[in-house]
């Protein structure tokens, strides 16, 4: 095993390349889920407070809820 | 009006993304482990030994810097030629991963040419043209951080994107154009032996299926934020 993790007296090489691909890789997974979690918290937000917008042009129940708002900004 | 077009394709959009993601992002994990296992369990390359070890890593960051550009390139052209609202976000919602991407190919690039070449950098016209197209990623990211109307800065920024596409080709064929310390490609015309070339490739699919998963969620991410934006405008008016 740790013969595995010295390659061959590469690791300082070899490993932070690994740690920082995977690491982007997962960061920005991670900031993706929390920024899109957060956009919608504040999406549904604005969308309680202007309830009767959203109605007024009678959207089909086809159309994703969180994209009423926007629809009735054509009008 | 042209806002009614625009929001008869992202409900579409949206229901068949939060169908797949689940999906992608699982086939995502099982391709990087199983291309994670079999890459680093492998022989050591007759050659360069351990270091090459770093090729899984550099390799498919080195193809997909590139495939994402070029997907990126594409979703301008059609964004500037169909206005097609879709392909503008897609556009955009590319950038910071293609941008990633090169970084990390630089840096893998970096420790690997380190303990084979001799030297972390080298003014080369492969890694040259590598780090000219990071910076065209950050430019175009810059577009559309400093132009705030979206439609402005989409247009800006697709034809930054467009004219920066003339450095992928620069970038694949720098290596016979010029002379130059980094080593021709070889997975591609089967000159990688299978103990190697079939946790490389592995690898290259879970780099794709990640971009695919990450950019619709970015793309997502994206619509709600258009969505705010108008909300927020129409009751600045009211």
């Amino acid at each position: 095993m740790a013969e595995f993790f010295a390659m061959d007296g590469y690791a300082f090489y070899i490993w932070p390349t690994y740690i920082v691909t995977l690491g982007f890789m997962i960061w920005l997974v991670v900031s993706t889920l929390r920024g899109l979690a957060a956009d919608r918290k504040v999406l549904a937000e604005l969308e309680k407070n202007a309830p009767h917008r959203a109605r007024r042009r009678g959207e089909t129940a086809s159309s994703s809820p969180s994209l009423r708002g926007a629809e009735t900004s054509d009008a | 009006m042209a806002n009614l077009h625009w929001l008869a394709n992202p409900g579409r959009f949206l229901r068949i993304s939060n169908a797949v993601v689940p999906y992608l992002a699982g086939l995502t994990v099982v391709l990087l482990a199983y291309g994670l296992w079999r890459g680093l369990t492998a022989p050591h390359d007759a050659t360069q030994g351990a270091p090459a070890t770093i090729m899984y890593m550099h390799v498919p960051s080195a193809i997909m810097s590139m495939t994402v550009y070029g997907g990126m390139a594409v979703a301008s052209a059609v964004a500037l030629i169909w206005k097609h609202p879709l392909a503008d976000i897609a556009a955009k919602s590319s950038a910071l991963i293609g941008a990633g991407f090169t970084a990390t190919c630089l840096i893998s690039g970096s420790m690997w040419g380190r303990p084979t070449w001799g030297t972390y950098w080298a003014w080369d016209a492969r890694l040259t043209s590598e780090l000219v197209l990071f910076f065209v990623y950050l430019g175009y990211i810059a577009i559309w951080q400093a132009i705030e109307d979206p439609q402005r800065a989409g247009r800006a920024a697709a034809i930054l994107a467009l004219a920066g596409s003339v450095n992928l080709p620069i970038i694949h064929y720098s290596v016979e154009w010029w002379n130059t310390l980094h080593q021709p490609a070889g997975l591609l015309q089967g000159k990688t032996d299978p103990v190697l070339a079939v946790p490389l490739l592995t690898l290259l699919a879970a780099f794709f299926c990640f971009y695919v998963t990450v950019l619709l969620l970015r793309m997502e991410r994206e619509i709600v934020g258009r969505k705010i934006r108008q909300l927020r405008l129409l009751q600045a008016q009211a």
